[in-house]
Parts: C-alpha cells; structure tokens; sequence
C-alpha cells in the first residue's frame, strides 16, 4: 500500500489527538505529516508539505472546512470529520465523498483507509467540491441581522412583510411598515431565502404568508394588497406574474 | 409554497354566500333610489299640478321593483360569471351559455317574485305602466327579452362589480381561527425550540471525552458528569417554559467547565448577578445557547477567550449582557442555531416586549431586555 502524508485540520486539540492516536495504528500507511488548528494554519502547510491526505474538520471558525478545499489550487484527497451537520452529511452521500462522524468510531476510519488506494488512483478526476459550498448557502435563512450602527438587531425572516431593493440596499418592512436596511443585494438574498418569499418586480420581494388579498385590474395585472397597517400595495409586474400564479395555484 | 386545500376553501367561497352578500351590499341602495325615484315623481307631478296628486299610473311597487331588477339581475349574473370563470373546470361553452342563461334565469326570477308581491297587495293589473323602460308582464312572459336587456345590463355592471372585489381572495382566516392557530402553534413551536442541546456540542464533547479518558481520565469523567446534567436540564425542561435565574446560571456554569476543557483552558468565565435576582424566573434555555455562541464566535483564536455575564434590574426590566472578547460580529452576519432559537423564543413568549441586541466594539455583547412579568414578581417574594 502507498504511504499517505496526512494532514489533520481541526479546531480542537482534543479531537486531533484523537484522531492522531487512532491514526497511529495504520502507521504503514498513513503518515501524518502535521497538525493544524485553523484553515490559514492548514494553508501555509499544505503549500510547504504538499500532503496527499486531508482528514478535515467542517466546522471551524472564520474559514469552515469547504471555504478551505475552494482556496486550494490542488486537492489532495480528503476525509471529512464532523460532529454534526444534516446537510452536509446529504451533500456527502450524494456525491458519495467519505467522512467520519464524530466521535470516530474506530472500524469505520480503517474502512475509509482501506478505501484509500482506490480514491487515490481515480484522483486524476478532480472531485468538484464546490458543490459543497452551496449546502452552506440551502440553509435557509430563518433570522436577519440588522446593522444600524455598532447595533445589530435580529429580525425573523418570518416577520418580513415585502422586501424592496433601493439603489445600494434592500429594505426590508415588517407588517408596522417599519422599514429595516439590509446590507445585501436582492440576489444574495433570494436564493437564502424560504420559499414562500417571490419576487413579483424587479425589485420587489413579497412574502406570500403575508398576501391579503389580490385584486386583477381591468389591464390583467394583479395588485397585491399585504397584510401589513398600510395595506399597502404592489403592482405584480407581467414578467413575474407567471410564477405568482403558480405559487398561489390560480 | 401555500397549501392547496387552503386556498381551494378560500377562493371557492360559496355562491349563496357571494349571492347573499351582493344581496345585502347593493339592494339598500337600490332601494333607496327607487324611493328617491319615487318620490321625485310625486314631487314634480305635484308641483305641475299644483295640489298633491298621487297619479294612477305611479305604482311605488312598479317603481321599486323597476329600478332594482334590472340591476340586480345584472350584478347576480356577474357574480354567477366570475364564479365559472374562477372555478376554470367549465368549457368555455358552458361559460357562453351561462353568460346567456343566467341573465334569463335571474330576471325570471324576480320578476316572478315581484308578481307575487304585487298579487299579495291586489296591484296586478294587465294595463301596468312601468316606470322603467320595459313591460313586466307575466301574462305575456316577456321574460327573455327582459332578460337580454338584464344581459346588457349586466356588463358594465359586472365590470364596475369586478373593479371593487373581482379575483378577491381572501388568504386570511377569520379572526378566531387565526388566534386558535397561532396559539397551537406558539405552544408546539416552544416545545421544538424549548431547551435543545446544541447537537454539534453534545458530540463533539463525546468525541473529546473519548480522546481524554486515555489522557486524562479525571478530565473525562468530570465532563461526563457535567454533560450528563447539561442533557438532564435539557430533557426535564420538556414540561417547563420558564426557570429561575438560579438554575439557568447553574446550568450555564456546567456548560462552561466542559468548554474549559475541550478548550483546554483558553477560556475564562464569570457571573456577576445583581443581588435579588437569582429567583427571578425567565425563560428556560436563554442563557446556555448565547453563552455558546460567545464561545464558538469569541474564543475562537488561539487567545485566552473571556466570557463575562452580567444580570441586572432597570425598572421593570432584566438585562442580560453576554459580553466575550473575541473578534467584533461581522457585518454580514449568519444568526446561527443558538441566537435564532433564543429570539424566536422570547417573541413567542413576551412578544414585543422582549429584545435581543448584538452590539460591536469595544464592550462587545449579546444584550437581552425582558420585562418583569407578574409570575416573576410573585415568586421573588416567595
């Protein structure tokens, strides 16, 4: 069997000893080349050691596991370690990309060893991990963090009435008709957000549990009236109409 | 994504309802038209002749029933219409034949119960002049041509109709439903958000009690014990909303000691209580998962992480302050499990009156204001 350089990337030093004494016993295989607490750390040492193996911690601070895979240029192979994370732990098996859980249990790490030879000799097939990072974007968004000075203030996604993009910002209303400036783009948001928030204009979000009513002018467009204190209202423009109608299935 | 049985009750409100309505809505005022009409009549034909005259031909029930059939006919045919037209399983046949019928069979209708009325009172008389534009005769039936007109009729009317509630769909329920609701949902929204252990804490601490109990089984053990309390306030909490300070620093206290050694002592930690507060009761769970989160987001960095928290009373007020010295929060921030759980649960249980602030800068910190509540003020006098 090829010997392997591995490099363990994890923020707990607890859980790198372990894993490290677990490694020990397949020492004519593996060899570990290193420890490191963070993705920086993790990043000076694959350029200067050039490890064929990474067992990689997902969560950690500032710079998770994925964010580090992107900012590598060559990728040896990796073994993902986790404690928890449904949608990662989907993402995984999907594209069928191995990983231990934590705590690790020892038969299934020497599996994942055993496996080794085979991934190495399909690793000419760079592996696309950049569909890893859109799991951490499918979690939807549940909460919004509001800046307004050194403050920041939390808003329940499920609180928003509509969304209107301005010039640099999206505001953000809740059904008082207080307005929220959100630092973000409307595309950045949308695709964070739960479904039942549709664009009906270019720059209008609404949030369908918030509809009262909708009337249909005598030009076909449809006003939607929201169930705020203004009652205020939106034209829906012809180019998103389409897609209300099917959200609302009428 | 709304549900579609729920939007089926909504749309498809019944016709006798929507017939009903109409009823109710436009014929006072048609009513009162008529009478107006009436009596202008009366008015005039009293002046000209210069004494009051009620003439022979001014019937006030020809007049009534003139002035409201046609309408009316026309505003039941527009309902009848957008009824087909929403409800789209018609052919576009039976659209057309109702759109023709339907006029007929409303005029029909009340005219016949018109004659009814006028047979009632003994004014039926073959030699009737109406008011209106058109003959209500039920000897000669001219019923379909009544009803053409009613057609004519009904299309403005039923375009003026549709300019004030066409393609109406109320989304909302009635109140009492809605408050039925939102109640059930509060309590089974609580109870998931009621007192969860952080899943990625449980068993990462497992994973280093493994990695200690080699090393240092004294450390191991300890941490067994306090995870073991951590998960035992966590799984009798299913019943409990609220807890006293007490408990909740207790709890908080434990979490911290695992943390101190899974961080391997990079991490310092104080309470500081203003005095008479510990019996105070507040939300079970609030202070663990912002605690963890200063952890997770403060000492993160190779530094010696502080934790500090701070309880106090302004007026009728709690402050909670959660300060650490990590990094400051990013300007576009991701609010993770513990932040989001602890918000929802305090709007669920004080609604506005609570607040959660994230603040920057030098005195960085996770601020909560609770009001005092009554259960709270009782139970410090206990």
């Amino acid at each position: 069997m090829k010997m392997f350089k591995a490099l363990i990337i994890d923020d707990e030093k607890l859980a790198r000893d372990r894993l490290s004494k677990l490694l020990s016993k397949y020492n004519d295989s593996i060899d570990i080349c290193g420890q490191v607490q963070n993705s920086e750390e993790a990043i000076s040492h694959i350029n200067k050691y050039q490890p064929d193996l990474l067992f990689l911690d997902i969560e950690m601070p500032k710079v998770n596991g994925f964010q580090l895979l992107e900012l590598l240029e060559s990728k040896p192979l990796v073994i993902f370690t986790t404690a928890y994370d449904q949608y990662a732990l989907k993402a995984f098996n999907n594209l069928s990309i191995d990983y231990l859980l934590k705590p690790i249990d020892e038969e299934k790490l020497e599996r994942a060893i055993k496996k080794l030879d085979i991934l190495n000799q399909k690793r000419g097939i760079e592996r696309d991990y950049s569909v890893l990072l859109d799991v951490l974007t499918t979690k939807k968004l549940t909460t919004l963090g509001v800046k307004s000075g050194d403050k920041i203030r939390l808003l329940p996604v499920s609180d928003i009435v509509r969304i209107q993009s301005k010039d640099k910002y999206l505001s953000a209303y809740d059904n008082k008709c207080k307005e929220y400036v959100l630092d973000k783009t409307l595309k950045q948001l949308i695709s964070s957000l739960p479904d039942k928030f549709i664009r009906v204009h270019r720059s209008h979000i609404i949030n369908l549990d918030k509809l009262r009513e909708i009337r249909k002018t005598f030009g076909g467009k449809y006003v939607l009236v929201l169930n705020d204190n203004g009652l205020t209202e939106i034209t829906c423009s012809t180019s998103y109409v389409q897609q209300l109608r099917k959200n609302l299935m009428i | 994504m709304i549900n579609k049985k729920k939007l089926h009750e909504n749309i498809a409100r019944p016709l006798s309802l929507e017939l009903l309505n109409a009823t109710k809505r436009y014929l006072p005022w048609l009513l009162g038209i008529s009478l107006l009409i009436y009596l202008l009549t009366l008015i005039i034909v009293s002046l000209s002749e210069g004494s009051l005259v009620i003439p022979n031909d001014l019937n006030i029930y020809v007049v009534i029933s003139d002035i409201i059939i046609l309408p009316m006919s026309g505003i039941y045919t527009s309902i009848l219409l957008r009824h087909l037209l929403v409800n789209r399983k018609e052919k576009t046949l039976k659209i057309l034949l109702s759109y023709i019928v339907s006029p007929v069979f409303t005029v029909l209708i009340i005219s016949t119960a018109f004659q009814f009325l006028y047979a009632d009172f003994g004014y039926v008389d073959n030699d009737i002049i109406a008011l209106g534009s058109f003959k209500l005769d039920p000897l000669e039936s001219n019923v379909i041509s009544n009803g053409f007109i009613a057609l004519l009729c009904a299309i403005p009317i039923s375009i003026w109709v549709s300019r004030l509630d066409n393609m109406k769909y109320e989304l909302v329920k009635t109140e009492k439903e809605k408050e039925t609701l939102a109640r059930m949902r509060t309590e089974a929204e609580l109870g998931s958000l009621q007192s969860r252990v952080n899943p990625h804490f449980l068993f990462n601490s497992l994973n280093s009690i493994a990695s200690l109990v080699h090393t240092r089984p004294d450390d191991a053990e300890r941490m067994t014990v306090g995870l073991s309390d951590l998960l035992r306030y966590s799984l009798n909490s299913a019943s409990e909303t609220m807890s006293s300070i007490e408990d909740e620093i207790n709890i908080s206290r434990k979490y911290l000691e695992i943390e101190k050694i899974r961080f391997v002592n990079r991490l310092e930690y104080n309470f500081d209580i203003e005095d008479g507060l510990k019996r105070f009761m507040i939300p079970r769970f609030l202070l663990q998962p912002i605690i963890e989160n200063a952890v997770k987001h403060g000492v993160a960095d190779n530094t010696k992480g502080r934790i500090e928290i701070l309880i106090s009373r302004k007026e009728d007020n709690i402050l909670i302050a959660v300060k650490d010295n990590g990094t400051d929060f990013p300007d576009i921030i991701e609010i993770g499990f513990g932040l989001n759980s602890t918000n929802e649960k305090l709007r669920l249980i004080y609604g506005e009156e609570a607040d959660v602030e994230l603040i920057s800068g030098a005195n960085k910190q996770v601020s909560i204001i609770l009001p005092i509540t009554e259960k709270a003020r009782r139970n410090e006098n206990v």
